[in-house]
């Protein structure tokens, strides 16, 4: 039997999802200070 | 060996051909992918320092165009901070930090590639507009408008290869954040993570909150130039100088972006080669927390001449002094890591010595400069140009190159040739000071930066500049040569490597196997930070 290959070892769930959730949170950051430094230079 | 390591070694097998590099979301692949990308730019952006060099060699006009000289001093800048500099810290990060911590690998594995893999179509972009009507973008790296808004058909391709930049940047800095966050073996508190882990957590927080900034100032200089806005442009209302404001807001972090990693570089050598523990590890990290605080509030001190009220002058100088305090706390303790340790000179600790004495020199010039009544002496002159690649190589590139040195022998399982290393360092040190110390003189004797010619006066520094200059470039192809023959083969090196040398990765056979740490390690106080 061929074992199947995996490049990356498994993550138990519930750290895949902390890890889903704190990276949406830190892009949602970084797109607010691209918004924000646009908004606060328009007049 | 830990288990983890032994259960896998039986089976480590590993994808082939192209496609493990293509498709790859091993943080150890992924992380060779990053050094070896940031070695191409070393070298590209390098050969646009030795046309730099060669036109200044004398006065007058030479080998190129005005043009394009200032093509290459902006391109040079962009190459070596955006592709050399922070995809080194980068990979060095991939490959270290989950075996550091005892993490399996990065948290995001596909997202890792992905920020990867955005940066040669980036920088495909940016080297493209070399070839372009009216040639590659030459308004200096800052990108200050008016003038940069007159780039011909390059303009949208550099801000474009900016903005990718911008996201590769801070994907990775997400997966920084996100790795050490959750993904700490059981004991690996904060205060026993190794410095170099602390100073990258550090770092990915700023590239959050300053790489958007300039993705944000860029994104109005595309507006202004296609959409008709006005948000730099003082016929239609805007105000150019509000430029500077968002730009260097987003720069000043970045310099501390460049630094810190190798600080956490040096914060790993230095106790390693003095065989002592580092002296004052919480105050390296509350210190390097501060330095990245106060990084927010230094801005203006890149722009005191165009003219800001007294009371901004002031707030900016004592602002910046103040970096040198958090700055000092650092430089102490890796001195005092050095006092009455049983100090031995392998390559890695000549290099981090190196940074301790050449960074200072660097540091002390800043200072000069964070003094608002000299900085209007010394502003747009050779003075800035010395004082910034004094932090920038041998600060910055050296802690880099120690790293390298410190942990090749772990990633391929050889040790190198020490005395072409030492070689290397030596060649290097002395021809760095070469290259640049002339340039505090010819700065404080009035030479003009971004000039592709200049006044006899000036000569002959600049003659002895470009020969360090070149003397240096060249003293770099040793250290490709030693990678090259350390990859290909050597004395095998053993798990420690190094006699001071602790902490998890350590622990690991050299070179570690395709998976590591797949059943987290225990970790206790003793394995922690040296």
């Amino acid at each position: 039997m061929v074992e199947e290959h995996k490049e990356t070892p498994a993550v138990p769930p519930d750290v895949a999802a902390k890890n889903k959730r704190l990276a949406i949170i830190l892009a949602l950051v970084a797109a607010a200070f691209y918004l924000g430094f646009i908004l606060l230079n328009m007049k | 060996m830990s288990e983890a390591v032994s259960h896998h070694e039986h089976h480590d097998h590993k994808p082939t051909g192209i496609g493990r590099w293509l498709f790859s979301t091993n943080h150890k692949d992924i992380g060779t992918m990053y050094l070896v990308f940031a070695g191409t730019m070393l070298f590209i952006g390098g050969a646009m320092a030795m046309v730099i060099r060669a036109e200044l060699f004398q006065p007058g006009l030479q080998f190129v165009t005005p043009q394009f000289f200032n093509s290459m001093t902006t391109i040079h800048a962009l190459v070596m901070i955006f592709g050399a500099v922070m995809p080194a810290g980068v990979g060095l990060a991939n490959w270290m930090i989950p075996m550091m911590i005892g993490s399996p690998d990065m948290a995001l594995p596909r997202m890792n590639n992905m920020s990867f893999w955005i940066l040669p179509f980036a920088f495909t972009l940016l080297l493209s507009t070399l070839f372009m009507p009216g040639g590659g973008p030459a308004g200096g790296w800052t990108l200050y408008p008016p003038l940069v808004l007159q780039t011909g058909a390059a303009f949208p391709f550099l801000i474009f290869a900016i903005h990718f930049l911008g996201i590769s940047s801070i994907l990775g800095a997400i997966n920084i954040i996100a790795t050490v966050f959750n993904m700490r073996a059981p004991g690996m508190t904060f205060m026993r993570l190794p410095l170099f882990v602390w100073t990258w957590i550090i770092t990915a927080f700023l590239l959050i909150a300053s790489m958007p900034v300039l993705a944000g100032a860029v994104t109005m200089l595309l507006t202004d130039k296609f959409f008709g806005t006005s948000f730099f442009s003082a016929a239609g209302g805007g105000d150019p100088v509000m430029f500077q404001h968002v730009f260097w807001f987003f720069g000043h972090p970045e310099v501390y972006i460049l630094v810190l990693p190798a600080f956490g570089i040096i914060s790993q050598v230095i106790p390693t080669f003095a065989r002592k523990p580092l002296f004052g590890y919480e105050s390296m990290v509350y210190a390097t927390a501060s330095i990245a605080f106060l990084s927010f509030f230094v801005w203006a001190h890149h722009m005191f001449t165009v003219g800001m009220p007294l009371t901004g002058e002031l707030f900016f100088m004592y602002a910046t002094m103040s970096i040198a305090v958090p700055t000092g706390v650092k430089i102490f303790n890796w001195t005092a890591t050095m006092w009455k340790g049983s100090m031995t000179f392998e390559t890695p600790m000549l290099f981090a010595i190196g940074v301790v004495i050449m960074f200072s020199i660097g540091g002390f010039s800043g200072l000069m400069m964070g003094i608002t009544p000299v900085d209007f002496q010394y502003h747009d002159t050779y003075f800035i140009v010395a004082h910034f690649h004094y932090v920038i190589v041998p600060g910055i590139l050296f802690g880099l190159i120690a790293g390298v040195y410190f942990w090749l022998p772990k990633w391929t399982g050889h040790m190198y040739d020490e005395k072409l290393g030492k070689l290397h360092f030596w060649l290097s040190t002395i021809s760095v000071n070469v290259l640049f110390f002339p340039m505090h003189f010819l700065g404080l004797a009035g030479m003009p930066r971004r000039i592709p010619d200049y006044n006899v006066q000036f000569t002959e520094w600049n003659q002895v500049a470009s020969v360090g200059g070149f003397v240096f470039g060249l003293s770099q192809l040793i250290f490709v040569y030693l990678v090259y023959k350390c990859v290909r083969g050597g004395e095998k090196a053993n798990d420690q490597v190094w006699e001071g040398a602790h902490g998890l990765e350590w622990t690991l056979p050299s070179p570690p196997p395709f998976h590591t740490f797949t059943t987290p390690p225990k970790v206790t106080e003793a394995m922690a930070h040296s």
